[in-house]
């Protein structure tokens, strides 16, 4: 349980990193939309979710309301974001 | 339209309960520089402004306050979370307890209502509306610098250091926009 706690946070902070990371490219492309490389970083970051998205799915089910899911229906399932406490971990 | 993902954008934790702490967090929930007016008024703005970067910028950042309010609303949750009636009467603001008991609600520090009166919008005048955000960001970055004074919770403190970092962001974002927009209308020098 603990070891899985650990587990689920740290997948979830490799993916709020790079997301948070296209984010940023995609807020200053929109006042720099002719900077290539930002768009290819911002690029490159989203492609370096997708594994990461696909691994904490198939472990605790879908991310967001469009993912595709197995039975069963893991949407319902708790926590939800405001219930997991992954903040303390550095 | 809008997908929702069941993760915050970063990650929230708190040292332990703290109602107090709660109390003057949730004015970034409902008070007039919160991540509840900056979303509103960025996603209400957005609709008859002139040109497409400003559309974008508005959409996006309008969406990452989303975003910042789910936050909040979860510093807000575990702050408070397994407090029963029994812990609240202990405290001179259980009167918070009576009206809603642990619901997170849209008010400030002093328990106003959020009002949409909080935000402005000009059609034809997208300059007064990005002076605004210029503004609304400011003033959610000194409130995250308040809130900071007050709270000695180092977990919370790292989310809310994120939090005020963004808004400097979003201010920087708003003034290339404005800066864009001041181009094209040849307006640059000239501050009105």
């Amino acid at each position: 349980m603990n070891h899985d706690w650990r587990e689920r946070c740290r997948l979830l902070a490799d993916i709020s990193a790079l997301d948070f990371a296209a984010l940023e490219l995609t807020l200053y492309l929109d006042t720099h939309p002719d900077d290539r490389g930002a768009l290819r970083q911002r690029n490159e970051y989203l492609q370096r979710i997708k594994p990461l998205v696909r691994k904490y799915e198939e472990h605790y089910g879908p991310l967001t309301m469009v993912s595709k899911a197995d039975y069963p229906w893991q949407w319902i399932d708790e926590p939800w974001p405001w219930e997991l406490r992954c903040g303390g971990e550095d | 339209m809008w997908i929702y993902e069941k993760r915050l954008q970063q990650p929230v934790d708190v040292d332990g309960a703290n109602p107090k702490l709660a109390e003057y967090v949730i004015t970034q929930f409902g008070g007039p520089d919160g991540e509840l007016s900056a979303a509103i008024r960025y996603l209400t703005q957005r609709y008859t402004m002139p040109r497409g970067y400003l559309k974008a910028l508005l959409t996006d950042i309008g969406t990452e306050e989303l975003a910042h309010w789910e936050m909040i609303a979860s510093m807000v949750y575990m702050l408070t979370d397994e407090m029963d009636a029994d812990a609240w009467k202990q405290l001179e603001m259980a009167r918070k307890y009576a009206g809603r008991g642990p619901a997170i609600f849209p008010v400030d520090s002093e328990g106003n209502p959020w009002t949409a009166a909080y935000i402005q919008a000009h059609g034809r005048d997208p300059i007064a509306n990005l002076h605004e955000d210029l503004a609304a960001e400011s003033k959610a970055r000194a409130t995250y610098e308040n809130l900071l004074e007050l709270s000695d919770d180092h977990k919370l403190n790292k989310s809310l250091h994120f939090l005020r970092e963004r808004e400097v962001v979003h201010f920087q974002r708003f003034g290339e926009a404005l800066d864009l927009l001041k181009d094209e209308v040849k307006h640059r020098t000239t501050f009105y």
